[in-house]
């Protein structure tokens, strides 16, 4: 069996440059990805990367605007963490060869974003997280890092002293299955989007590193946390970047109407990203919507500032709505965008299980608390990248190999061919997972209220049930994409079940997690962190409680958030 | 907009043995609105008619790069092609991308497109030529190729790649013009050289496809003419096809008129010319050798007075990328 | 309504592929189409020029303009390389008027009348099928091909980019060529090849995949049961025609199929004889397909 010193699952940024430190360090770094590091889905973050680089910025206040939009349950030492590092990550990645976007006088240039109280946020054009996953993987090339491609992980594997021992992986090109020993393992496995129906997410975003650590010991934490991002496109959910807004979009209403003062008198459309998302939702639940959406209306920008400086959006809507924002209003509504929420760690992406590290999106650090700030994310991910990869890095040299359990890979092999031997009939994994995420969507979306929840949660053990009984059409071996995406489905059953869970649990509205029953954030009772373990014997999502991580900043206080 | 129904067409390749694939047609049908995307179309079939259906697709907003088929006739992203625009009398034709090897249906092996990236060194590199300090407009040129998701489409359709599998091929090419085109880059002419050898630069036949089936607007073999300008600058022009091009400007300079024959013993020296392809014979037996010495055309002086004039005072007229605000 | 165009035949037209040139005046006198002569025209460069020389390119296009625009005639070209050439600089200089500006300077100083950007370029297979009246070429078409199974070989650069042809060539009812075929009696086989590539600008650098190239094409369009070939390319024409005979060892396949200017089959079909139309020079002899439907 090959052996590495560390393991990074994912290659998208943050398990990119996780593995760039393990370059450094001269440490043996393999990459397993389910798909070529160039498609994961960092590459769609279009708006930019915030970093006080400006002298009359300061990372305090990038700071402070990240505790606050966090709604007070971020944890700071993280947050003190990524802003203070942001700056020299900013220009890592110039001199690395990302072509960010310059003022006249040659600086990079920034721009303003929702929630931030400074013109903080590099970018380069609307294309920012594509330009920055190339030049990692240009890095990662360079590096000669070797990447295990088109590889699916089925199973995180424990050592019988519970220090990790590897992986289980599935070549989803030969459909072999075979065993990777590692002494570390860091899970950089992006998002969950698709437990959702309507997601700005890749069809690949399942959560797949999430759902794997919990079942391995470690636990997820506010998973209920889920970010609607105000704009994605009506019919398919697809992103429109907050920079429509930032170039000074209108949100409309169906009578015309640009609603958003009334919710947020003073930033109108660049209030931060739930509060926009909650307006539009008010808006469409009161019956001013059309069809389930309301408007982003470009028109007044002119053809040719819509043309010079929002030229991907204009592809977009023209791509997928058919409309043309010169001439008519987007309809775009609230959709699932970003998980707050993941596997647990510490502000140097540790676990609690030994020799399990995470980072990016996957991990909950937690750097976004209850709700991200645009142009947090990129950050999040190259920061705590490279943070965790060398604190990874560190670990692994003074760790030893584990013995693998061998019968791990049988177990994986048996639970495929059972798979594959079902008879033709009942329940197709597509229909599964079509009635989960349209749940999802209907009962834990920007309102909740706890009827809808409790109805939801309580299908889980029904739906887990039909997962057993699901069949495949395809028995082959190459490029099994009807196996690959059954045995996501048993990992978007676990996270929606966490995020439900946490979302009954939590007795009060706090940034995007909002209940109608307790509309007020409750600093008594709930400035605390929700954690999800995996019971075995239950078969079920188990929660418990844990405390934000604070430095004793007086002016991280919670206050009222107000835009 | 009204819905009808649409039959996809659908290549259905399945590995036999080693390294042989049996294809056959498959038809699906279904309702569809004319600007529903291909991708969700293959989708509903995968998930409602047939799971053993197999492609590649992530982002769905033209970005990932992942769905890259062959739709129609052409090479297209699968999230951004509407169905109404590519069905003949309701018929869709799909297959997988072309000049690959295909694993199953609809993916190909991405691993030969890939290894010819990694062959143009694509990194940044540190050496004498590096820059020290970015200005505004640095990246102007940097910017047009940067938008390549290396999704293969251009790579698919090249016409060279399609004869000659060692080409390196449209996308490799724009991604090393990145590189040749960053003031940061420290080894332009080192990379320049490495271009201009067999199957790089010179053999790209200009027949312009990567250009129309880019979905991205990279437009490669505009990127690979300013390489091939690039590289002349600085010299590298040994090649047949440098010397081919250098021809064309002695000759304007000079008489006005492409002179066929020296063009020909320039490229490739009097011995090459007369050993050439066998094509002199076949164009000698029909009388179509041209005349060594064409006659000028009138005002030939003016010719020569506008390349001194750009010679001293050259202009820069190269495109320049448009910058997209983002976000 | 009177056709007169500025023309501009190509080198290629004027050397080695003096057929093309030969039918195409004739093929324009018998349907009333002037073509007035360009004296100062140049060369336009072809990719080579704006390879070399970019800015020396649309200087020398710009030149060429400017001649078609002192005489008050739109630009009317058979060579596909000529075509793109010339479009694509007229697509720059009237689109950036900057540009226009400073290659404009570049004129004025050496003596040469500034381009004022009002000039068309156009394909004169475009003039024919688009601009001459149909029941006026019908007329002409006194020898129909009666069914003959033409291949179209479109030839890149009056396709591509469609940036730059896409208000020149716009048109709903398929490829000119295709039309044209359909106008003469004729049916057009529809093969993969057609779009492609004759690889004519890589014929000295590549000459083994110039062979491949021009093979797999003809190939492709005999097997769909073309009986003829046509191009609106002098280069086209250069090459699908020559090289056939090379290639067919490298691909171990007898191709033979009879390839011409699209301008030499319209002549036929008017009646123009084949010493007039250069039929000759070909190197596929076309007469034993021509004369089973008695065309030659």
């Amino acid at each position: 069996m090959k052996s590495h010193d560390l393991i990074i699952v994912g290659a998208g940024l943050s398990g990119m440059r996780a593995a760039l430190e393990g370059a450094k360090a001269g440490l043996d770094v393999a990459v397993v990805s389910k798909v070529h590091p160039l498609r994961s889905h960092s590459c769609a973050a279009q708006g930019g990367i915030n970093a006080a680089i400006n002298p009359n910025d300061k990372w305090e206040v990038h700071a402070y605007d990240t505790v606050k939009g966090s709604d007070f349950i971020g944890d700071e030492d993280a947050i003190d963490l990524m802003c203070r590092e942001a700056p020299g990550i900013i220009h890592e990645m110039d001199r690395m060869g990302t072509p960010f976007s310059r003022n006249d006088d040659g600086v990079i240039a920034q721009r303003p974003f929702g929630g931030a109280s400074f013109d903080r946020t590099c970018y380069a054009a609307d294309r920012t997280g594509q330009v920055l996953l190339h030049t990692l993987w240009e890095r990662l090339v360079h590096s000669g890092i070797h990447v295990y491609e088109e590889c699916h992980v089925f199973r995180l594997v424990l050592a019988s002293d519970g220090h990790v021992a590897g992986l289980v992986v599935y070549d989803i090109k030969t459909g072999e299955i075979f065993g990777l020993r590692g002494k570390g393992i860091l899970l950089a496995t992006g998002g969950y989007g698709r437990v959702f129906l309507s997601s700005t997410n890749a069809t690949t975003n399942t959560g797949d590193g999430m759902a794997y650590a919990m079942r391995a010991g470690a636990p997820l934490a506010d998973l209920e946390f889920v970010q609607f991002h105000p704009t994605g496109l009506r019919t398919s959910g697809i992103l429109i970047t907050e920079g429509a807004r930032g170039e000074g979009g209108y949100l409309i209403n169906a009578e015309g109407e640009r609603f958003m003062g009334r919710y947020a008198p003073k930033k109108w459309e660049l209030a931060s990203r739930d509060v926009v998302s909650r307006a539009e939702q008010t808006e469409i639940l009161e019956g001013r919507g059309t069809n389930g959406a309301i408007f982003l209306d470009l028109r007044h920008l002119g053809r040719d500032k819509i043309i010079d400086k929002l030229p991907q959006i204009r592809h977009l809507a023209l791509d997928l709505e058919g409309v043309d924002p010169i001439d008519a209003p987007i309809p775009v509504r609230p959709t699932v965008h970003y998980s707050m929420g993941g596997i647990r760690t510490d502000k140097f992406g540790e676990t609690p299980v030994p020799g399990l590290f995470a980072a990016g999106e996957a991990a909950c650090v937690s750097v976004h608390g209850a709700n991200r700030l645009g142009g947090n994310s990129l950050l999040d991910t190259i920061v705590f990248g490279k943070i965790t990869g060398e604190h990874a890095c560190k670990y692994v040299k003074s760790a030893q190999l584990r013995d693998f359990p061998t019968n791990a890979i049988a177990e994986e092999k048996d639970r495929i061919q059972e798979l594959k031997s079902r008879p033709n009939r009942g329940l197709r994994p597509a229909m599964l997972h079509h009635q989960m995420a349209e749940a999802m969507n209907t009962y834990c979306g920007v309102y909740r209220e706890p009827v809808g929840m409790t109805t939801l949660a309580e299908k889980f053990p029904g739906w887990r049930l039909d997962y057993e009984r699901i069949h495949l059409d395809d028995k082959s071996t190459v490029f099994n994409v009807d196996l690959l995406r059954a045995v996501e489905l048993r990992n978007l059953l676990d996270l929606g079940e966490s995020i439900v869970k946490g979302a009954l649990a939590r007795e009060e509205s706090r940034g995007a997690h909002f209940r109608i029953d307790f509309p007020n954030r409750d600093d008594v009772n709930w400035r605390k962190h929700t954690l999800a373990f995996w019971d075995e014997g239950a078969q079920a999502v188990r929660l418990d409680q844990e405390a934000v991580r604070t430095v004793g900043n007086p002016e991280y206080a919670p206050m009222v958030r107000t835009y | 907009m009204t819905s009808q129904t649409y039959t996809f067409r659908i290549q259905r390749n399945m590995p036999g043995q080693v390294g042989t694939v049996q294809s056959h047609w498959q038809e699906y049908k279904v309702e569809a609105e004319p600007n529903t995307t291909i991708l969700t179309l293959l989708e509903t079939i995968k998930g409602g008619q047939d799971g053993t259906l197999t492609f590649r697709q992530s982002c769905r907003s033209a970005i990932c790069g992942s769905c890259a088929i062959n739709i129609g006739g052409r090479t297209r992203l699968a999230c951004k092609t509407h169905v109404g625009a590519v069905a003949k009398d309701g018929v869709v034709e799909i297959s997988p991308q072309k000049n690959q090897p295909v694993l199953r249906d609809l993916a190909i092996d991405i691993r030969p497109f890939f290894s010819r990236v990694h062959g143009i060194k694509p990194y940044l590199q540190d050496g004498p030529e590096r820059a020290g300090k970015v200005t505004s407009t640095a990246y102007d040129q940097v910017n047009h190729v940067t938008q390549c998701i290396m999704c293969g489409c251009c790579y698919s359709e090249c016409t060279m790649a399609e004869v000659n599998p060692k080409f390196i091929g449209p996308a490799a090419l724009a991604k090393a013009f990145r590189f040749v085109s960053d003031p940061r880059e420290g080894l332009k002419t080192e990379r320049l050289q490495d271009l201009a050898s067999p199957n790089g630069i010179w053999s790209c036949t200009r027949c312009t496809l990567c250009v129309d089936v880019c979905p991205k607007e990279v437009a490669p073999m505009e990127a690979i003419v300013k390489l091939r300008t690039r590289g002349l600058n600085k010299g590298i022009n040994t090649s047949a096809g440098a010397k081919h091009a250098l021809a064309f400007h002695t000759d304007i300079k000079q008489t006005g008129q492409l002179n066929e024959f020296t063009l020909m013993m320039r490229t490739l020296g009097i011995v090459g010319s007369l050993m050439e392809t066998g094509m002199a014979i076949h164009l000698a037996k029909k009388g179509k050798i041209p005349s060594p010495f064409p006659h000028s055309v009138t005002g030939v002086d003016e010719l020569r007075r506008m390349y001194e004039s750009l010679e001293r005072s050259p202009i820069d007229v190269e495109t320049k990328a448009k910058e997209a605000v983002p976000e | 309504m009177t056709l007169e165009y500025a023309y501009y035949p190509g080198c290629a037209a004027k050397q080695i592929q003096r057929e093309a040139d030969w039918a195409a005046r004739a093929v324009c006198q018998e349907l009333g189409i002037g073509l007035l002569a360009m004296p100062r025209a140049s060369c336009c460069g072809a990719v080579s020029l704006r390879e070399t020389k970019p800015a020396f390119a649309l200087a020398v296009a710009a030149r060429i303009l400017s001649e078609a625009e002192a005489m008050g005639k739109d630009l009317v070209t058979i060579c596909n390389t000529c075509l793109q050439t010339l479009t694509h600089a007229n697509y720059r200089l009237s689109n950036e008027p900057e540009l226009l500006e400073k290659i404009n300077a570049v004129l004025a100083e050496s003596g040469v009348r500034p381009y004022g950007g009002t000039i068309k370029v156009r394909h004169l297979l475009w003039v024919v099928t688009d601009l001459v009246d149909s029941r006026t070429l019908k007329a002409k078409i006194t020898h129909p091909l009666k069914g003959l199974r033409v291949a179209a070989f479109l030839g890149c650069h009056s396709i591509r980019p469609e940036e730059i042809f896409n208000h020149a060539s716009n048109t709903n009812e398929g490829p000119h060529l295709e039309r044209l075929i359909q106008l003469m009696g004729g049916v057009a086989v529809d093969y993969v090849g057609k779009d492609r590539c004759c690889g004519f600008h890589v014929m000295l650098s590549d000459k083994h995949e110039v062979h491949t190239m021009a093979a797999k094409n003809c190939l492709s369009a005999k097997d769909a049961g073309a009986q003829v070939m046509i191009t609106p390319c002098t280069l086209c024409d250069m090459i699908m025609g020559s090289v056939q005979p090379i290639a067919e060892k490298t691909v171990q396949r007898t191709i033979n199929l009879p390839e011409m200017n699209f301008a030499q089959l319209l002549g036929l079909t008017m009646g123009i004889s084949k010493e007039r139309l250069g039929i000759s020079r070909l190197h596929i002899d076309p007469v034993p397909v021509l004369s089973s439907i008695g065309l030659a």
